[in-house]
């Protein structure tokens, strides 16, 4: 009734079935280990490589917000009426007394010299000439500080906008090549892993053994109850 | 009967792909150093460095001075030219002290002082003579606005170099071979006849002697006393 060979087999087979299993399970586990450290390095890649963008993004976005800023309309008029005195100052400058009257133009030199209507004349002719060329300047410097001149809107827009450009440019090289670095470690795997060949070798022989040791008592059985 | 069940298929392959990873990332910080100490560098070359002034200025304020020295001298010489053809054309035309003599040199102008309220004064350049001072002015700007673009665009050149060779040492050498290149001296260009062609008393003068002319036929020689002396139309 109670076969010590099968009992022996059945005990092979349980013990096969437990080291398959707590292989399977060793297995299962240690991926799992692994999943979740991969899991946590790619997680800290990201990150860093985010905080890199971000630092990069946002250097790049203060020149860029500093330009728009300085190239708004109340700035650039501010530029322009800057440019424009600095024109008039140029066009017109400033002496000391003791300059303006000790030079003579030839045009005063001979004020004075002539006398009654032709002395009026000469005089009322000086002092239109005289406003029409302050006039003229003024006009001239406003409309040079609107174009062309040395800082006038033209020079000063691309001047700012070449500043921000370089900023621009150079964050975005650098982002750039920090994607390509966080592309290396994005593609490193997880490792995998698989049953030990060696265990999966016990496990078979029990495994076989316990067949065997089924089939012997099987077979002792049998002869048993014949005879 | 026991021992791991688990053995890893790619453990060395896995550590490779990390070590890359790291060298990656050291590889690319290296650079972002070398980049943000290249361009620092060619700031300095082109910009100064922390508290110095511009490295151009200079070659700027000798531009400026250069050129108002040419153009000055230019300008007096007409100038000077210009007023003695006014005085000999008024003096020949019989209209010296005239008032057509004297619109002459308003016309031709010069410079005036004018008092501010601060005391100061503002030096007024009328006439011919001041139109030719603003173009001089312009000329200058134009000038020195011109050099300010060619500084900008060695500096841009150094910058691309940068970007291709990832080398500040090498980049800032391109910058200083770039910005030495710049002239320190302007081109100067003859701004051309600064004072339009004096043309004095030809009418008065003309009409002068026609009146001249007229005069004499109409006495005919004789004196204007006697008589028959003024011809008429009858006669």
């Amino acid at each position: 009734m109670c076969d010590p060979v099968g009992m022996i087999g059945l005990a092979f087979s349980i013990g096969s079935a437990v080291m398959q299993y707590q292989a399977q399970q060793d297995v299962m586990n240690k991926q799992q280990q692994a999943n979740n450290e991969w899991l946590s390095y790619q997680r800290m890649k990201a990150r860093q490589s985010d905080a890199n963008q971000e630092a990069a993004r946002s250097k790049a976005d203060v020149a860029r917000a500093n330009t728009v800023s300085e190239l708004n309309a109340k700035n650039q008029q501010e530029g322009q009426e800057t440019e424009q005195k600095r024109l008039e100052d140029e066009m017109m400058p400033t002496v000391d007394a003791p300059t303006a009257t000790s030079q003579q133009s030839i045009g005063d030199q001979i004020l004075g010299k002539a006398g009654g209507r032709i002395e009026q004349h000469y005089a009322d002719a000086l002092t239109s000439a005289t406003r029409d060329a302050r006039q003229r300047m003024q006009n001239l410097a406003a409309i040079a500080s609107t174009t062309g001149s040395q800082f006038g809107l033209a020079n000063r827009a691309n001047s700012l906008l070449g500043e921000s450009q370089d900023v621009l440019k150079l964050q975005g090289n650098i982002r750039q090549g920090d994607l390509v670095a966080y592309g290396v470690a994005k593609a490193v795997e997880p490792i995998k892993y698989s049953i030990n060949p060696a265990a999966g070798m016990y496990g078979g022989i029990a495994s076989a053994a316990g067949g065997f040791a089924s089939k012997l008592g099987a077979a002792a059985a049998g002869g048993s109850q014949s005879s | 009967m026991g021992g791991k069940g688990a053995k890893s298929q790619n453990s060395q392959m896995v550590n490779f792909e990390m070590e890359q990873a790291a060298k990656a990332e050291q590889k690319e910080a290296d650079r972002k150093y070398r980049l943000e100490q290249g361009m620092a560098n060619i700031k300095s070359v082109f910009h100064g460095g922390p508290g110095q002034g511009d490295p151009f200025a200079p070659i700027k304020e000798n531009y400026k001075t250069n050129l108002t020295e040419l153009h000055n001298a230019n300008l007096n010489d007409t100038y000077n030219k210009a007023l003695d053809e006014a005085l000999f054309a008024t003096a020949r035309a019989g209209q010296r002290g005239s008032t057509t003599s004297r619109d002459i040199m308003a016309d031709i102008g010069g410079r005036k002082y004018e008092q501010q309220s601060d005391g100061t004064y503002k030096a007024i350049d009328y006439g011919q003579y001041g139109q030719a001072k603003n173009k001089i002015t312009s000329d200058i700007d134009k000038s020195l606005g011109d050099l300010n673009t060619q500084i900008q665009s060695a500096e841009d050149a150094s910058e691309n170099q940068l970007y291709m060779t990832e080398d500040p040492a090498i980049a800032q050498n391109e910058a200083a071979k770039l910005a030495g290149q710049i002239p320190a001296v302007p081109q100067y260009n003859s701004l051309g006849d600064l004072f339009k062609p004096l043309v004095v008393g030809a009418t008065g003068f003309y009409s002068g002697y026609q009146g001249q002319n007229d005069f004499n036929q109409a006495f005919s020689g004789k004196s204007p006393l006697s008589k028959g002396s003024i011809k008429t139309s009858s006669g």
